[in-house]
């Protein structure tokens, strides 16, 4: 197929749904996250990568679908078009809008964090923390003054007796430790409360450090086991000792001060967190929203490839049952897809291409048919012996049985669908057919008939011919029979049985007419008176010779009646016609010319027949010149071609008084003559012999005077070859 | 007064501190490394003493000294070594340091993770310092470890990003200034 198709809508909604879903519940838990909470803050960088991770599948997904719509479009397959309009229509109405939330709410997002911070808000906070240090710095010098009495009353205590009065010092100054502390960080004694741990609590390595250039050390701890705790650290005076002792107090502070003081630790240090998670913030919220847009934009994309593909599917389905339907196969039955316009659009289509379906199988069926009745029509005309044709309205040849061919000698079927003129071209002897047809279109019969005379490859034909009007002005059927053969059989039986008949009611009385004559001449001429025996004589002599010379016409009658049957073979027609004038050599009166043809041509022939056709013709030449001074009789053979056949004309002519108009049209009928005495049968006789051998004989007068009969037969060879001059002699 | 004698002090204390570190504080872009390591054994159980440098950034200062507490950690691991497949733990500690900067008291506290336990500190130096200063901590018991094979100690410190603020973990994440990490150092492990 030239048109692919736009392939089945795709599959996969549910993964998809599923994986939606998954990034929506993802991208919650990331919004929470962003906020710090302690529910998914751990778990806010794996929400992160699976959330890229799932764009990143919806991305690929979706260029997967690009690249097959690219394809799609580069092969023009049907529907790709109109997928690509609607993905593009519902990715513009999704993005749009989505892109306009984006942009406000990005706007809004990062007004409203930068909203959180206030200069006043942070000044304040740090006046609060400095407020808290100056309230503290006043109790951490008294705590330091005190702790510098309490060392007083250490010096040049004994370590063994160090305890006990650490124990008094403490419990009278109330702090919550006191340790003493020798070089290098040994510890002397320590008292502290007892819910305090067992180790004490030393200085570091730094406040011993200071200590050691003589300097007191006090400062908050926040560190303690209560929290918030002031450290006193002072050297220990001593008089007789070496050793340099430090004393380090440890002082709870009142429990609403260090309430309040944490409080505002702890506002100051969230703040100032804030502040410097500020831009980092505004980021990640950024990040999420755009997250958040990336998914719907992408999950609009796809589902707008989905909502195309699944629209387009059945209409592809459509154009390719379609393009299926052109290309002449109607047994593509698509599914009815839904209850909507498109499924009734699709069982419209199958309920048509079911119907053309059916339509074409009885198409078939009826063409079918009408083969099967033009190959009987066919088989029926082709069995036929009588030719028939038949022309269309504008006379162009349409069919012809091979019968007609057979009988006109003319490869008719070369001709089918030229128009019938074009057959006269290379065969004019079927000009009084063509005539025929055109004279009885012209006079509009509906049905004819008529008897028409060829003279073709086959010689003289006669051919009955009936034509008939097809309905509706369609054209005409011809149907013609060569009945040739038949006429000139019935014609030699009717002129055989005319004959005999004659013959035999002449002939019964002529033998007692003679008889009786004689019986007179014998009986009463010895009888008679010399003068009357003379006439009686003459009369009884011309009796028994007009008796003689009728019983010689009855017997031509005869032989006209009773024709022995044809031999025919190859002669030359020279020969014979030679042969034939020698007879008529040196006699009285006519003198005779020869003009024989020297291709001497063969023709297929009775020779006896031939004999006799050329002595009655010159017989009637020598009688017609009879009477002339100079009696002349011209014979000759002449080879001519017509219609790339060879004709051989044999031609016999005098310079007598010519024909009779009186007679003329009705030559060749028996008993009409011009001369005073004959039976007329001669021409009749002569024509029926070239008819027997298939030739045409015309008679008629030369211009110069005198009668000439032309008689041409077919040639069935020449001995020689063409162009040699014609051999002429006279006798 | 007594603030401006605390500051003076801490100048001074500065400087005492910055002849001490000289060299970890300014190779404080220089990351993280173990400087020195190495295991006895005492009373049967392994004992690990290291000494670990944090060169902290100036990204993470900041953030530190703005509030934002850090997470150092220390891992050590005890591993038997095999053909084909990845070496056996046969031990794994992993030490987590939290290390807040006080504002009030200007001091810097580090709690153990593991322990609970809380300690301030004048300086984040010292602070550090005392995070790196890995002493007699034990690793394993001698009777746990396979007998006639050549096991050996890593251990890495490093900080832990994803202990961060979830605003500032994707930038941490991309940013090698947060990237702050050792190399694991290995050493065989013996008495």
């Amino acid at each position: 197929m030239a048109l692919a198709t736009v392939k089945k809508g795709p599959r996969g909604l549910w993964p998809m749904l599923l994986l939606f879903a998954m990034l929506l519940v993802s991208l919650s838990f990331m919004s929470d996250a962003t906020d710090n909470s302690e529910r998914f803050g751990r778990l806010y960088s794996l929400l992160l990568l699976t959330n890229a991770i799932g764009l990143l599948v919806l991305a690929t997904m979706i260029g997967s679908n690009l690249y097959w719509l690219v394809i799609q479009q580069r092969k023009k397959a049907a529907g790709a078009r109109l997928t690509a309009r609607l993905v593009g229509m519902f990715v513009i109405l999704a993005v749009l809008p989505v892109s306009m939330v984006y942009y406000f709410s990005l706007q809004f997002l990062h007004r409203g964090i930068d909203s959180w911070f206030d200069v006043q808000v942070e000044t304040a906070l740090e006046d609060a923390l400095a407020l808290s240090k100056a309230s503290f710095d006043v109790r951490l010098r008294d705590l330091l003054h005190q702790t510098q009495l309490l060392a007083e009353e250490l010096t040049d205590v004994p370590a063994p007796l160090a305890p006990l009065s650490l124990y008094d010092l403490r419990v009278g100054a109330g702090a919550t430790e006191l340790t003493l502390v020798g070089d290098n960080g040994r510890v002397i004694a320590s008292s502290g409360l007892e819910t305090s741990s067992i180790v004490p609590d030393i200085p570091s390595e730094d406040v011993l450090l200071q200590l050691r250039s003589g300097a007191s050390y006090v400062g908050l701890d926040p560190a303690g086991e209560a929290g918030l705790q002031a450290r006193a650290v002072v050297p220990v005076p001593s008089r007789n000792m070496r050793e340099r002792r430090v004393l380090q107090a440890l002082f709870s502070l009142p429990e609403h001060l260090a309430d309040q003081a944490d409080r505002v630790q702890a506002a100051y240090t969230s703040y100032k967190e804030l502040a410097y998670l500020r831009t980092p913030l505004k980021h990640s919220y950024t990040l999420t929203l755009s997250v958040v847009l990336a998914l719907s934009v992408l999950s609009a994309v796809w589902a707008a490839f989905y909502a195309a593909r699944k629209l387009v599917a059945p209409v592809s389905d459509l154009a390719e049952a379609t393009q299926a339907v052109a290309d002449g196969d109607y047994s593509n039955m698509l599914e009815p897809t839904s209850n909507d316009e498109l499924g009734f659009l699709v069982k419209s289509f199958n309920m048509m291409t079911r119907r053309l379906g059916m339509a074409r199988d009885e198409a078939y069926e009826s063409q079918r048919q009408v083969e099967g009745q033009r190959t009987y029509l066919e088989t029926l005309l082709g069995n036929l012996s009588s030719g028939v044709m038949s022309l269309s309205a504008d006379r162009h040849l349409r069919t012809a049985n091979s019968a007609a061919a057979k009988l006109l000698a003319v490869p008719l079927r070369q001709f089918i669908g030229k128009r019938f003129t074009d057959v006269l071209v290379d065969y004019d002897f079927l000009k009084p057919l063509s005539d025929a047809i055109m004279a009885h279109e012209l006079d509009e019969s509906r049905q004819w008939q008529e008897e028409l005379t060829l003279l073709g490859d086959q010689g003289r034909q006669v051919l009955i011919c009936r034509g008939a009007r097809l309905p509706n002005d369609a054209g005409l059927v011809l149907v013609f029979d060569d009945v040739t053969a038949l006429i000139q059989a019935q014609r030699d039986a009717a002129w055989g049985e005319v004959a005999r008949r004659l013959a035999h009611e002449i002939k019964n009385p002529l033998t007692p007419i003679q008889l009786s004559a004689e019986r007179l001449r014998h009986k009463c001429m010895p009888k008679m008176a010399p003068e009357h025996r003379d006439i009686l004589d003459r009369a009884t002599h011309t009796i028994v010779q007009q008796v003689e010379a009728m019983k010689a016409m009855v017997n031509d009658f005869s032989d006209y009646a009773r024709m022995p049957q044809m031999q025919v073979e190859p002669l030359t027609l020279n020969v014979l016609v030679k042969e034939v004038m020698e007879l008529y050599r040196g006699g009285r009166g006519s003198r005779f010319a020869l003009e024989l043809d020297a291709q001497e041509p063969v023709i297929e022939a009775d020779a006896n027949r031939l004999r006799q056709l050329l002595h009655n013709l010159v017989k009637n030449a020598k009688e017609a010149t009879a009477k002339m001074e100079k009696p002349q009789i011209r014979v000759a053979t002449r080879v001519f071609q017509d219609r790339g056949m060879s004709f051989v004309e044999l031609s016999v002519a005098d310079n007598g008084p010519g024909f009779d108009e009186a007679i003329k049209g009705k030559e060749f009928e028996p008993y009409v003559t011009s001369k005073s005495r004959g039976t007329g049968l001669g021409l009749s006789i002569v024509k029926k012999i070239v008819e027997e051998h298939g030739g045409v004989i015309r008679i008629g007068n030369q211009p110069q005077g005198g009668a000439a009969v032309r008689i041409h037969f077919p040639v069935h060879r020449l001995l020689q070859a063409t162009g040699m001059p014609m051999s002429a002699s006279e006798h | 007064m007594t603030t401006l004698l605390s500051r003076l002090r801490m100048g001074w204390f500065g400087l005492l501190l910055a002849a001490c570190w000289a060299t970890p504080l300014l190779a404080a872009d220089g990351g993280f490394s173990v400087t020195s390591a190495e295991t006895d054994l005492k009373n049967g159980v392994y004992r690990l003493n290291a000494r670990i440098h944090f060169g902290l950034s100036e990204r993470v200062i900041e953030a530190m000294n703005s509030g934002v507490p850090q997470v150092i950690e220390i891992e050590m691991q005890v591993l038997r070594p095999r053909d084909y497949v990845w070496d056996e733990t046969l031990a794994s500690v992993l030490q987590r340091y939290e290390v807040v900067y006080h504002a009030l008291s200007e001091r810097y506290v580090v709690n153990n993770l593991n322990t609970a336990s809380r300690n301030s500190f004048p300086s984040l130096g010292e602070a550090l310092y005392q995070i790196g200063l890995v002493t007699d901590f034990p690793l394993i018991d001698a009777r746990l470890l396979p007998e006639g094979e050549q096991c050996y100690v890593e251990m890495r410190a490093r900080l832990d990003i994803e202990s961060l603020p979830t605003p500032i973990r994707l930038t941490a994440y991309t940013n090698s200034s947060w990237w702050l990490s050792s190399d694991w150092t290995r050493w065989p492990l013996q008495p």
